[in-house]
């Protein structure tokens, strides 16, 4: 699974996971990837406290027609967490 | 071999990633320019996206793109008639509700929007009247009041006019105004 297609909504990039075809002409969509990024972790700004706000905003918006997952990367150390959404998967 | 629609809205996305990064440099006119362009690629590409089974999701997405870039932009009444095209087909429900959020913005924002251009055709039968705005290259069908339409031919006939147009919620530019541009 891979990163498909990527589109335009406002302040941020919708990514969909999923497969291409065998000719690259379509692609099957499996699932989508919030990515979001702390510049450096302080006590108060940490990669698990966006984990939690972005699964929170996945959760909500959330639709069950496709799972979600979570990517947040920190620059500082650097450092990046992945999760899925176990509501949807 | 990437259809020509993905190609089209590949070359969009890169334009948005030009545009934010003008933005963090920031060069708003620049940043502005990119994302124009983006709108442009992404609006033929949507347009262009066959419907059918295999596209069906990635037509979704080019016409949320569209709408979205097209009110980052400022042409409202794309944005509103992209809402409108996403909004009738079966997109999945995520899409759509983006999509309807972006509605109730164009709704709270009135959609009203302002085109100087060239008054080229109009059509008595259904009361519009075509203007090509200069600014964009566009062309607009502005729907006009029956009373009015004899005299705005009469007096507007291939001149070049400024109009004030409010966009109703089916997506049809309805006429406000018309006067005769400096």
């Amino acid at each position: 699974m891979k990163i498909v297609e990527r589109s335009y909504i406002g302040t941020y990039v919708d990514y969909i996971l999923g497969e291409m075809s065998d000719d690259d002409s379509f692609f099957l969509q499996k699932a989508k990837l919030e990515v979001s990024g702390i510049g450096k972790e302080t006590p108060t700004n940490t990669v698990n406290q966006r984990i939690r706000v972005k699964l929170n905003q996945v959760q909500k918006s959330a639709d069950k027609e496709l799972p979600s997952y979570i990517i947040v990367v920190e620059f500082g150390s650097p450092k990046a967490k992945i999760v899925k959404d176990e509501t949807t998967i | 071999m990437k259809p020509p629609y993905k190609v089209l809205h590949d070359k969009a996305m890169e334009f948005v990633d030009e545009s934010k990064l003008a933005k963090m440099e920031g060069n708003a006119s620049a940043a502005k320019s990119f994302l124009e362009k983006a709108f442009f690629l992404e609006k033929e590409a949507a347009l262009t996206t066959p419907t059918n089974e295999n596209n069906a999701f990635a037509k979704y997405l080019y016409l949320r793109s569209a709408a979205y870039l097209a009110y980052e932009s400022g042409y409202l009444l794309d944005a509103l008639q992209f809402t409108l095209l996403g909004l009738s087909g079966k997109p999945p429900n995520y899409v759509k509700k983006q999509l309807e959020s972006l509605q109730q913005k164009l709704h709270s924002k009135n959609a009203s929007f302002q085109l100087i251009g060239l008054f080229t055709q109009a059509n008595a039968k259904n009361n519009i009247i075509t203007v090509e705005d200069e600014a964009s290259q566009q062309i607009y069908l502005i729907q006009v009041p029956t009373e009015q339409i004899q005299e705005i031919v009469k007096n507007f006939w291939s001149a070049k006019v400024a109009i004030d147009a409010k966009v109703s919620n089916a997506g049809v530019v309805l006429l406000e105004n018309i006067r005769a541009a400096a």
